[in-house]
């Protein structure tokens, strides 16, 4: 009776692929490029005499793991792993960001008709002075919360664009020599913003309860650390030089 | 014990950058033919991991030393051609400088004649 099962190349190699796409640290023009690579040592292999098995199995080995791969790929272009971390932080941001806004207009045209217009809190980021009703005491302090609000921003593109700044001030590198510390200050002050933002509301609305003010600080700050997560994933890293 | 006819670890690593650039100076190639060629001229003493050369070659595509471009080859697969820039050639004169100080004073120390200039 017949034990072995037929060995089927193709099968063979799209369970290769899935293997490699597993690995988050390979992007879709790697996995292209090494399965070119395995094709071209099949097709070698299979020109000496080998069967496809064999040549499947040789060309497989000679390539690598694929969570050896992943790593020597990702050492050699670290900003990757930085990237996929950060994209997926974003994208889960910006569903919970999402969901509230969602909650919080139906909550709002349930209670006040079709005709209210709600402004969500990520509008509101972008463009508090405009859309803000509140133009009057306090007109100031809104001006002075919207150059707050870039602040952290303008940082990042600086630090992202290796701007002049980076070149010649030691504080500056010093303070921009790690991407840690970068993201570490800049959400320091993300956090102080919404911190002040959220204490001015509390201010002006004196009824609105503990909850609701950290609510809003949340709602607010959650954009901009997309907005850190995204730059900071579009940052590839320094190069090491020996 | 060391194996003689197979080089170390860091010296293939060390050696990946010259050689790549030297074998692009000849025209465009791929990752498979890169790597047959290192074999075949090496006579089998470098011995890259196959998957291993392609970190080199990104690392060296980001550092402005080659450029890529997908192609179709003749046989209709398509392949991810590498070749080199100006910059890689600048950067292979050094190279070549730099290893052949080397080989000059290790002969001078082994009282061997240099067989290259």
């Amino acid at each position: 009776m017949e034990n072995q099962t037929r060995f089927d190349l193709n099968t063979a190699v799209e369970s290769w692929r899935q293997e490699l796409a597993a690995q988050s640290g390979l992007t879709a023009d790697n996995r292209r490029e090494l399965e070119t690579h395995l094709q071209d040592a099949m097709t070698r292999l299979q020109g000496r005499g080998l069967s496809d098995e064999e040549s499947y199995l040789i060309a497989r080995h000679r390539i690598g793991r694929p969570r050896q791969l992943t790593e020597e790929f990702m050492k050699s272009n670290p900003a990757q792993a930085w990237r996929e971390r950060a994209l997926w932080t974003a994208v889960i941001l910006l569903g919970f960001n999402l969901w509230q806004t969602i909650c919080a207009v139906l909550s709002l045209t349930h209670f006040f008709g079709p005709h209210y217009i709600f402004v969500p809190e990520w509008v509101q980021f972008y463009f508090p002075l405009w859309l803000d009703n509140m133009l009057d005491s306090w007109q100031l302090r809104q001006i002075v919360l919207f150059i707050l609000h870039f602040l952290p921003l303008v940082w990042l593109v600086v630090y992202a664009t290796n701007g002049p700044l980076g070149k010649s001030r030691s504080l500056w590198n010093n303070l921009t020599a790690s991407r840690l510390r970068v993201v570490s200050l800049t959400l320091g002050l993300v956090f102080i913003v919404h911190l002040l933002y959220a204490f001015f509301q509390k201010e002006q609305f004196p009824k609105m309860s503990a909850w609701n003010t950290f609510d809003n600080l949340i709602i607010s700050a959650s954009w901009p650390l997309i907005l850190v997560a995204m730059i900071t994933w579009l940052k590839p890293q320094r190069q090491k030089t020996v | 014990m060391y194996n003689t006819a197979m080089l170390t670890k860091d010296l293939v690593a060390a050696s990946s950058k010259p050689l790549v650039l030297s074998i692009l100076t000849a025209g465009e190639s791929y990752g498979y033919e890169i790597i047959q060629q290192v074999r075949e001229l090496s006579g089998g003493q470098i011995e890259w991991s196959d998957g291993m050369l392609y970190p080199v070659l990104h690392r060296l595509e980001r550092d402005g030393l080659i450029e890529s471009e997908w192609k179709e080859s003749e046989t209709g697969r398509e392949r991810k051609y590498y070749r080199l820039s100006s910059e890689g050639h600048k950067s292979l004169k050094t190279e070549r400088q730099q290893w052949l100080a080397v080989h000059n004073t290790l002969c001078k120390l082994w009282k061997i004649k240099p067989v290259l200039t």
